[in-house]
């Protein structure tokens, strides 16, 4: 069932990844605003196999960890006076990558639940 | 912690809602562009600028936009020759509103703009609910 499992995972980091594009989109007239952006699935998901174990419910978790934000530095340059660095038409951009992703997700999960259904029913 | 989604829901609702105040003050600049004072001499209406920032809640971790604060254009007013008009002072002078109609317009269409993406990422946001949601469709 890990396949679940990695389809969750990449589900709510899309989630995450869409709310920080509202907060960008929000505030992109915000003076002194930095875009905030997700890392990489590829680096959540190396970071979550390779997370301690947690066999105790008091142990920390890591999971929280995982979809800090990173301040959006690819240019480096503020577009404007105020210093405020959202780009509205990259954030749009983001939104439909992050749309699609979520469609594919949702398509894969689909098929792969009714692949189980189909070797359970008898 | 609420659902990352159900949270860019309410950020962009903070948006929109900012923007329709900028855009409040916008019209309250345009309404007001040759109010003048009503005594001789007087002050006209001196334009509004607004400034917005982040407002973050702790409790579910959410950067929100909200107004910081609504203040008055500082820049010197517009004065015009018009002995008959009942705010002239005693030079004939009158004294105008410092609202240039051209920059209010130009922040409408970026206001505008602004409404436009936050009411895109609303838009997004709920068909990713309903993706979700779709999942539990017996045939589809």
């Amino acid at each position: 069932m890990q396949l679940f499992d990695i389809a969750s995972r990449h589900r709510a980091w899309l989630a995450q990844s869409q709310s920080f594009v509202a907060a960008n989109i929000s505030n992109a007239n915000t003076p002194g605003f930095a875009a905030r952006h997700t890392q990489e699935f590829s680096e959540v998901l190396q970071a979550a196999s390779s997370r301690p174990v947690t066999t105790n419910p008091a142990h920390i978790s890591v999971s929280a960890a995982l979809t800090q934000p990173v301040d959006d530095t690819s240019d480096g340059s503020p577009a404007t006076h105020s210093g405020n660095t959202v780009d509205v038409d990259g954030e749009l951009i983001r939104a439909g990558e992050i749309r699609g992703g979520y469609a594919l997700n949702a398509s894969v999960t689909k098929a792969f639940q009714r692949m189980l259904q189909a070797s359970t029913r008898s | 912690m609420v659902d990352a989604l159900t949270n860019s829901l309410k950020i962009a609702a903070a948006g929109l809602a900012a923007q329709s105040m900028r855009l409040q003050v916008v019209s309250e600049n345009l309404a007001n562009v040759k109010s003048t004072a009503a005594s001789p001499g007087g002050d006209p209406y001196a334009r509004k600028t607004i400034t917005f920032e982040e407002a973050l809640d702790d409790a579910d971790g959410r950067g929100e936009v909200r107004v910081s604060e609504i203040s008055r254009d500082k820049s010197p007013f517009k004065l015009e020759l018009d002995p008959s008009h009942p705010a002239a002072d005693e030079r004939g002078m009158v004294k105008l509103p410092n609202v240039n109609p051209m920059i209010e317009l130009a922040d409408m269409r970026e206001a505008n703009r602004s409404y436009q993406a936050n009411l895109q990422v609303v838009r997004q946001s709920r068909d990713l609910m309903t993706m979700t949601i779709d999942l539990l469709k017996v045939n589809s």
